[in-house]
């Protein structure tokens, strides 16, 4: 990947076009150097999943190449900008879905090519990284960025931009795929995020504990497989004969996982803030948005002098076009673009990046 | 003759032809899984070989299908952004026609055997999950093949209607009949199961569409996968 | 399946570390059993034997994760997702199987008559407070696997 991006260009002013179909969310935007962000547009396949119980990733491909191009027709409108206008094109080039990843990043490659613009390859984790700064674009590394979503739980390092040092992974599942997966199990839907925030907001006090994962071991690593097996536990010792699960059991059950969750999570927050003496947190990706971890990530920088803490937007964290419009838009201008292959990468190391 | 691009990956060859000023340069690769590397690279040579630039283009072309889902999406995506950026009209040409028009190309050129006045081509190609893709066509060296049904997805037990015995054999599943035992039923003059579609074939084909007017815009530049989303199971 | 064995998550590492060990060779392993029955967690046990002592992630989100362990290619896959063939080929996962890599498949219902035949079959149960591990061999090298379970059968 990183001999891809080597050729340099210069250009003055900028409006790039950011596509995003890494996963189950199809996000088209438009971000321009001076104006900032100017449009931007998302489909979410979430409805056409939840049947299956998740992403289906030969359904989620085909949703994205029937709306793509529309959605870029969408944002110009919205913009109130003409397609020879665009700069340069950025797609999520990895990690995600091959199928799904190869529709965004043929169609950015071709619009490229045909209007004789650059075509840059964003990581769409570093479009996470960078996702609050749509909003704050004078956060300024270095930093402890906490990126949790459905299919990665991580704690990063920033030590600068384009330069990241993985400071803890999941071992196994990632946070929100586990959000899914007991949502599933309790049978209240996809994604699994929200479904679970829905009931444990309904707790007036918590009944039940489950236990917190790794919290008890040194270390920044995350595992959450075995608290999936122990919420399983739990919801077959509350159904009843029947089969069915009382509406109390799925909100006791729900909150005490998703405090399970969030403390694990703001634990380890705590721990690599403290190892690395960095003050700033930020925090992105889809569980970013639930409320019970915000509020304890605030509460943990409250006790840290100086400390700061960024979120995106809710919108923008879940996957989207505008993050990944804004990072080309920041690598772009930093004189990178891809060579003429397309060259998708489902598995690409957020360290493997070049330096920005 | 129209200034056409054309793209088919289809199947594991990776195909991109041009035609302009009664010219043909063609790029075409067997390569499994490279597409996307591939595409770019040759779209670019044979554009910059026949010295076009992007708005001389009056349609650009590709293979709908059926074959490979993923290959019809690359084919789609590239042939949209291309087509958009420009607005250049599209020609969706099925893969099939192309399949077949490609067995005639070689039928005349190779094979005595074949009445060449007129053909029927049975097109049948490995759908995977016990399946076949399956489409007949009607084709002669002055006339481009039409399809005497449309192309469909059959189950590997379903029967098929009677071909001719002058009929001409091309796609993979020719070469797996056991796997397939409704193609048993029927003894092709020639069989040429290891030939693919090829972008120069779609050239062929949508020249005759593009004069008819039959094009389509980039939004509307979709594969056809005949495979329905119905056929994923639900999880309940 | 007819055979079956009941164990606790330590019991159930253990037989899936001996499998690990046992399996030097290559072979197909499939795991069946509902969201949360264990067969990450068993896969974990597999790879553990084989000596590999990093992160086990789950594949639910990249489908395929691969490990190289003393230049024995493993695949750790599941198939969860994965309801059409076109996408097992689009994954790469014919190459997979190649014969001296070993496999453990997840989720191979949904993929069944294009999967290759397993060596062995495992069907994990939540029986609390123990997990029932059904298991099946369907040939010699199956038969080896099967035998690590002996000592809790």
């Amino acid at each position: 990947m990183l001999s891809s991006i080597v050729s340099r260009i210069t250009i003055t002013s900028m409006l790039v076009l950011g596509i995003e179909t890494s996963c189950d969310e199809t996000g088209i935007a438009l971000y321009d150097q001076q104006d900032g962000l100017v449009a931007h547009c998302l489909h979410s396949q979430a409805l056409m999943h939840e049947e299956y119980g998740g992403v289906v990733p030969e359904l989620a491909a085909r949703d994205h190449i029937r709306i793509a191009l529309p959605l870029v027709e969408q944002a110009l409108n919205t913009a109130q900008r003409t397609k020879s206008s665009l700069n340069g094109v950025a797609y999520t080039a990895g990690p995600g879905l091959v199928g799904a990843l190869m529709v965004g990043a043929c169609l950015g490659k071709a619009i490229a090519m045909a209007l004789g613009i650059p075509a840059i390859s964003v990581h769409h984790l570093e479009a996470h990284l960078m996702a609050p700064l749509l909003d704050n674009p004078n956060i300024t590394p270095p930093f402890i960025a906490l990126l949790v979503s459905g299919g990665h739980t991580q704690l990063i390092a920033v030590h600068a931009w384009g330069r990241y040092e993985i400071l803890g992974d999941t071992r196994d599942d990632a946070a929100g795929e586990v959000f899914d997966k007991v949502a599933q199990m309790l049978d209240i839907g996809y994604p699994g995020g929200p479904a679970i925030a829905r009931y444990a907001a309904q707790s007036t006090k918590s009944t039940l504990t489950l236990p917190e994962p790794m919290t008890q071991v040194a270390g920044l690593d995350f595992s959450f497989s075995g608290l999936k097996t122990q919420a399983m536990y739990l919801i077959e010792q509350h159904r009843k004969s029947n089969g069915t699960l009382p509406s109390q059991s799925i909100i006791d059950i729900a909150t005490a996982f998703e405090i399970a969750i969030t403390n694990t999570l703001t634990i380890k927050c705590r721990r690599a803030l403290s190892a690395t003496q960095y003050r700033t947190l930020l925090v992105s990706g889809g569980v970013g948005a639930n409320l019970r971890l915000r509020t304890q990530l605030n509460q943990l920088i409250g006790t840290v002098n100086g400390g700061k803490i960024y979120y995106p937007r809710i919108e923008f964290c879940t996957d989207n076009g505008a993050m990944v419009a804004y990072t080309g838009y920041r690598r772009l201008s930093a004189g990178q673009c891809d060579d003429i292959p397309v060259v998708i990468s489902p598995r690409w190391p957020l360290t493997d990046l070049p330096p920005l | 003759m129209n200034t056409i691009l054309a793209i088919e990956t289809s199947t594991l060859a990776c195909s991109v032809a041009l035609q302009s000023n009664n010219q043909l340069w063609e790029e075409y690769k067997d390569a499994p899984r490279q597409h996307t590397q591939l595409l770019p690279q040759m779209i670019a040579s044979l554009m910059h070989q026949a010295q076009l630039s992007w708005s001389q283009l009056e349609a650009i072309a590709f293979g709908q299908g059926p074959g490979s889902f993923t290959g019809l999406r690359i084919a789609a995506a590239m042939a949209q952004g291309m087509s958009w950026a420009h607005d250049i009209p599209v020609l969706k040409v099925s893969s099939f026609a192309a399949l077949a028009h490609r067995a005639m190309r070689h039928a005349l050129a190779h094979d005595d055997l074949v009445d060449k006045k007129e053909m029927i081509v049975g097109v049948a190609r490995d759908a995977h999950m016990n399946h076949l893709y399956w489409g007949t066509y009607r084709c002669s060296p002055t006339r481009l093949p039409v399809p005497l049904q449309s192309d469909r997805l059959l189950p590997a037990e379903e029967k098929i209607s009677p071909m001719p015995h002058h009929c001409i054999a091309v796609g993979d599943a020719w070469a797996m009949r056991d796997k397939f035992p409704s193609l048993k039923s029927i003894s092709p003059v020639a069989c040429y199961a290891h030939l693919l579609p090829s972008a120069r074939d779609i050239i062929a084909l949508a020249d005759d569409l593009l004069a008819r007017n039959e094009t389509t815009t980039p939004q509307h530049a979709l594969p056809v996968y005949l495979h329905t989303a119905t056929a994923w199971q639900k999880r309940s | 399946m007819d055979s079956y064995c009941d164990l606790n998550e330590n019991d159930m590492l253990a037989t899936a570390e001996k499998i690990g060990k046992t399996a030097r060779d290559g072979g197909i392993l499939f795991l069946r059993g509902m969201l949360g029955a264990g067969k990450t967690t068993f896969c974990r046990g597999v790879l553990a034997g084989m000596g590999y002592n990093g992160r086990v992630k789950s594949p639910s989100y990249t489908l395929i994760e691969p490990y190289t362990i003393d230049k024995q290619k493993v695949f750790h896959i599941d198939l969860y997702r994965i309801t059409h063939s076109e996408e097992l080929e689009l994954m790469g996962l014919r190459d997979c199987f190649d014969y001296n890599n070993f496999c453990l498949v997840e989720w191979p219902e949904h993929s069944y008559g294009w999967l290759p035949q397993p060596d062995m079959e495992l069907n994990i149960m939540i029986t609390p407070p123990y997990r029932r591990l059904y298991y099946k061999s369907y040939n010699a090298k199956g038969q080896r696997l099967c035998q690590c379970f002996s000592a809790h059968s």
